[in-house]
């Protein structure tokens, strides 16, 4: 085996006739996002990956354009769940049309959870939302940054700093005087658009594939369905992908 | 090469899913959010009569 499209579990097997898989791993957004958010469908599967990673000792990188997708995807869950809470403690406390908005949030998001997916908003949701509470709020304050304050703030400020602390991620700068350690070569900016327009992906997905076909890691572990069937169809030498075990390809 | 990179903790997404209730917990609105959004309905119904008496006296 010395290439291709793999499941998670198939990685006990492949360490041991791969003695590359010392170097370490690229841990793409799905993984990350779902290691750190309970509720996400891949949330089980990621945490028992991590504990083959401990006991096989593999190091797992990440790098800038993950952390900036992270971040926005925790943003997409962190403002539904924020108006769950808003709902389930001082709901009987707020106005009626104020009330009955959070309470079919709260439905849709319920629903989510028990079929056992994340709830993310869409940039018009949150649109919505942001322009339903600024047009609630009284005595100069912004409501839509007070809910932000209020219930997202808290949350999103340190989730970066400590899934990398407990997943033991490595943060892979490309501009250190480490990079050539890590990088076949300098990452190309076209190169990135040429993978979006070859396989109709998009930037951030592109910019994670573009890493892992310039890097000396041997493996990427995804979620991301796009991610692994452009990869295989790219089918690079020497290089693994790692997929959760029941996904469809 | 992996010499100097560090790898995953035992339990981490234990951990993890701990440290997510934890933060949960402490969500809590701040008096005027909840102010804003309980009198602001009061607000709109004085605003419309105040609209519609402006509208009378025109």
């Amino acid at each position: 085996m010395t290439s291709g499209v793999f499941r998670f579990s198939d990685i006990l097997k492949l360490r041991s006739t791969n003695q590359d898989f010392a170097k370490g791993c690229i841990v793409d957004t799905s993984i990350l996002f779902a290691v750190s958010f309970p509720n996400d469908a891949h949330n089980t599967v990621a945490t028992q990956l991590f504990e083959y990673l401990h006991e096989l000792d593999i190091p797992s990188v990440t790098n800038v354009n993950i952390r900036a997708e992270f971040i926005q995807n925790q943003f997409q869950v962190l403002v539904p769940e924020g108006l769950c809470d808003l709902y389930s403690r001082y709901g009987k406390l707020l106005n009626d049309v104020v009330c009955k908005k959070l309470k079919s949030n709260y439905a849709t998001v319920t629903d989510a959870r028990n079929n056992g997916h994340s709830y993310k908003f869409t940039n018009s949701k949150i649109s919505e939302w942001r322009d339903f509470l600024r047009s609630k709020s009284i005595s100069g304050k912004d409501a839509w940054f007070e809910f932000c304050q209020d219930f997202i703030s808290h949350r999103i400020e340190t989730v970066w700093d400590e899934t990398c602390d407990e997943v033991g991620l490595n943060f892979l700068s490309l501009r250190g005087s480490d990079t050539k350690e890590w990088m076949k070569g300098p990452i190309e900016w076209k190169d990135a658009s040429l993978l979006v327009g070859n396989y109709g992906i998009g930037s951030f997905d592109a910019m994670i594939v573009n890493l892992f076909l310039n890097s000396h890691f041997p493996i990427l572990i995804t979620a991301d369905r796009e991610i692994a069937r452009a990869l295989r169809h790219l089918n690079p030498s020497g290089k693994f992908v790692l997929i959760p075990d029941k996904m469809n390809l | 090469m992996s010499k100097n990179l560090k790898t995953p903790k035992k339990g981490a997404g234990e951990t993890l899913r701990e440290l997510y209730e934890k933060k949960r917990r402490q969500s809590k609105a701040s008096d005027s959010l909840v102010e804003g959004l309980v009198k602001s309905e009061v607000n709109e119904k004085q605003q419309k009569r105040s609209a519609i008496k402006h509208d009378m006296e025109l």
